[in-house]
């Protein structure tokens, strides 16, 4: 590939050059006198094949300055050149175009030194990201390939020609008022920003590799993500403004600036993702400090005293809170270093261990703080609590574009009890069916079996692991199917609810079928019966889980178990006066 | 060098428990002292399929950011294996980086996480070789071969075990 474009390029160079020279040879030959040689060279078929001898000068003075400035260019490079070349090139075209200048050899020369200091630029830029991404640790935090580094030489001479070139393009629009010349003030501008900036990025490293010599204990310099998306925040909010301005300078109906156009798009979304990033950055800062609270030394006993991310010992005496070691505790009660917390929150915001949401969603603020009056009774270690008011709030997102809103537990093993009082509200029936998220913490004893609706409405069959189904029948169904798709989605997965609008007299039948086709015996009451039918999925999610696979119950042996097992129908009885509590709740609601 | 970074620390201390007390089978530690972040596996190829006896050798190669985020892993030389790619590189769920797969096919849990360690990642691949998952492969070809001509496929893995013993 390399060596074709090489071969292409030396065929180009050599027809350039013999077409070129053949030109003036032609033109002096013919012509008496040097003027009138000229005048014949810059008319015709012969500008063409002088213009195309100057670019290809061009192309290979840049190509020796590249190799003195840069030296041999890495793949990243000139990956980007290439990418970043279509546009500019294009651009810069339909800037010519636009503009109405006299002098044609001034503005394309202009054009092309205006590329060619661009595509430096590029180069430059990828360099200075490039000495912050070295694998090798002792060469990133040396001082020495910082300071003294080839790229500071060519960073001072673009700064210097960038200067130069600002300066005559200011004096030219003076002198001439043509387009032309504040367009590529203004880009040019940029462009020494754009190093301005970057200076200021080394700034910061180089302060961070003095901080680490200092306190050679410290990991990194924490401060630094911030300052580096502080100086990132400020030079894209410059970037915009001033294609902005330079929009609004051309704007005008007789010459419509297309060129600008897209640049200005494409720096004022960049600004706006900048903006996003830095608020979602300050936000989680915050909240860290806030909404989590800090662990206490009892917390750190036994299993819990290792730091899942960094594997070390974690300890609260003689560290000051705030410290990057200071543990904090989450809601799902894991304790992790604040500083292995914060990097770990900038790639996921769950919980690294339970996957659990380590902060509510942006809407719960508010919920919880409504919902905190009633929910004070759950917090084991109200000591915390001083500084942070809502982390102990169980909380339910109300998220009304979310079709599955989140049931969300916060710091204690939520208790089934605590769940139904305070989760179970209508808003999280969808069909009838309690809609629990993916990362939804569940109490302790709970199973979930998936549910799939049927075509009869009142039906539903619960997928007891393998080929085991059993069927959930609903006798009075009060709630009307929903008929958008979500309804038709059979392959729907939720959890085993109780519908919506259903009584404890309502509920008719919850019969599990086995392969045998054995049923319980119906005719009890409802809660008796959902008992059994519990306690029955209970053993049969065990023998599944136990292999064997054609489990095979009969009711006696069924029934006989049932009795051994006190421990689990006392388990069962607390999910039950749950559902039952539950239950009366929603015949309140109906009556 | 000192180990100073989490990741420098962390991985000598897995390191540290993993030559204390090695799992059946698996053998791992760094390529070279100065670098913690390339480590050398030898994994043996758990026994009653055909990868049996076998003995590979594989690179764990390790992100600046470990553990948040997660290591390769490239078999050297390559096996035959649905989950492997042709190059060597192993797909597996527990090596992908942490969130929702975009395809909806990992669930989150399955997937990277600082909880994870090499011991377990080597565990997983272990059980890999043993349970193929053809259903998401990653090399096609092994994976036709494995539904549809399961004898050649054997064959191909026996050779590959054959030259990992360097017979």
């Amino acid at each position: 590939m390399v060596s074709r474009i090489k071969n292409q390029f030396t065929l180009y160079f050599i027809i350039s050059n013999v077409l070129a020279l053949g030109c003036i040879y032609h033109a002096f030959d013919t012509r008496p006198n040097f003027l009138s040689a000229c005048i014949f060279l810059s008319g015709g078929l012969n500008v063409i094949i002088i213009g195309n001898w100057l670019i290809l000068l061009a192309v290979l003075l840049g190509k020796f300055l590249q190799v003195m400035l840069f030296g041999e260019l890495r793949l990243v490079e000139v990956t980007h050149i290439y990418e970043q070349m279509g546009f500019t090139l294009t651009t810069s075209l339909f800037g010519l175009a636009t503009f109405r200048v006299e002098n044609a050899l001034v503005s394309g020369s202009l054009t092309i030194f205006n590329i060619t200091l661009k595509v430096f630029h590029w180069i430059l830029f990828d360099r200075i990201d490039g000495l912050f991404q070295v694998s090798d640790e002792d060469q990133l935090y040396s001082l020495k390939r910082v300071l003294f580094n080839r790229i500071h030489i060519a960073m001072g001479a673009l700064l210097f020609v960038d200067y130069h070139f600002i300066s005559y393009c200011i004096g030219s629009s003076y002198e001439n008022p043509s387009d032309i010349y504040v367009a590529y003030e203004f880009e040019v501008g940029l462009l020494f920003l754009g190093i301005i900036f970057n200076i200021f990025k080394i700034l910061i490293h180089v302060f961070e590799i003095i901080y680490l010599k200092q306190y050679p204990d410290e990991e990194s310099f924490e401060n630094k993500g911030l300052l580096i998306q502080v100086v990132d925040l400020v030079h894209v909010f410059i970037k915009a403004l001033m294609y902005i301005l330079l929009l609004s300078i051309f704007l005008n109906p007789y010459n419509f600036p297309i060129h600008v156009i897209r640049d200005c798009f494409i720096s004022c979304m960049a600004f706006y993702k900048k903006l996003k990033d830095f608020i979602h950055f300050m936000k989680n800062a915050k909240r860290i400090d806030n909404y989590l609270p800090n662990a206490h030394q009892e917390d750190l006993e036994g299993s819990n005293s290792l730091c899942i991310i960094c594997r070390e010992d974690m300890t609260t005496e003689g560290l000051t809170q705030g410290h990057r070691l200071y543990p904090k505790k989450l809601r799902c009660n894991h304790i992790i270093h604040l500083g292995c917390l914060k990097s770990w929150l900038e790639i996921s915001q769950l919980c690294p261990m339970c996957r659990a949401q380590v902060f509510e969603n942006s809407d719960f603020a508010e919920n919880s703080n409504a919902n905190n009056g009633n929910n004070n009774n759950n917090n084991i270690n109200d000591e915390n609590n001083d500084n942070n008011n809502n982390n102990n709030a169980p909380g339910i997102n109300r998220d009304v574009i979310n079709p599955t809103p989140t049931i969300e537990i916060i710091n204690n093993r939520p208790q089934p009890e605590d769940f139904f009082e305070n989760q179970l509200t209508a808003r999280n029936f969808q069909n009838g069916i309690l809609q629990l998220d993916a990362d939804a913490l569940i109490p302790d004893d709970w199973t979930l079996l998936p549910l799939e609706t049927t075509a009869d409405t009142g039906t539903f069959k619960v997928c007891l692991g393998g080929d085991n189904w059993a069927t959930l029948e609903i006798q009075d169904n009060k709630y009307t199917p929903d008929t958008s798709e979500k309804s038709q989605d059979k392959e729907q997965i939720d959890v085993l609810g109780i519908p919506e609008g259903t009584s404890a007299s309502m509920m008719k039948s919850f019969s599990p079928s086995m392969r045998d086709g054995s049923t319980l015996s119906t005719g009890e009451s409802s809660t008796e019966l959902l008992r059994k039918c519990l306690a029955k999925l209970q053993q049969l999610d065990k023998k599944i889980s136990g292999s064997e696979k054609s489990a095979v119950i009969d009711e006696e042996e069924e029934e006989e178990e049932e009795e051994e097992e006190e421990e689990e129908e006392e388990e069962l009885g607390q999910i039950l006066r749950g559902i039952e509590s539950d239950l009366k709740m929603s015949v309140g609601r109906q009556y | 060098m000192p180990a100073r970074s989490t990741a420098q620390r962390r991985l000598l201390k897995e390191y540290q428990e993993l030559s204390r007390d090695p799992p059946e089978g698996i053998i791992a530690g760094p390529a070279n002292e100065d670098n913690l972040f390339v480590w050398d596996c030898l994994l043996e190829g758990p026994p009653g399929t055909s990868y049996e006896n076998g003995v590979f050798s594989a690179v764990l190669t390790f992100p600046k950011d470990y553990p948040l985020s997660p290591p390769s892993l490239k078999f050297d030389p390559p096996i035959l294996h649905p989950n492997i790619y042709a190059d060597g590189n192993v797909c597996i769920s527990i090596l992908h980086p942490p969130g929702e797969d975009p395809n909806q096919y990992e669930r989150a849990e399955e997937r990277w996480s600082p909880v994870q360690s090499v011991e377990k990642i080597l565990l997983s691949v272990v059980s890999m070789l043993a349970e193929p998952n053809v259903e998401s492969g990653a090399n096609i070809d092994a994976c036709k071969l494995w539904r549809d001509d399961r004898k050649k496929f054997e064959e191909i893995v026996r050779n590959d075990v054959k030259k990992s013993l360097g017979l």
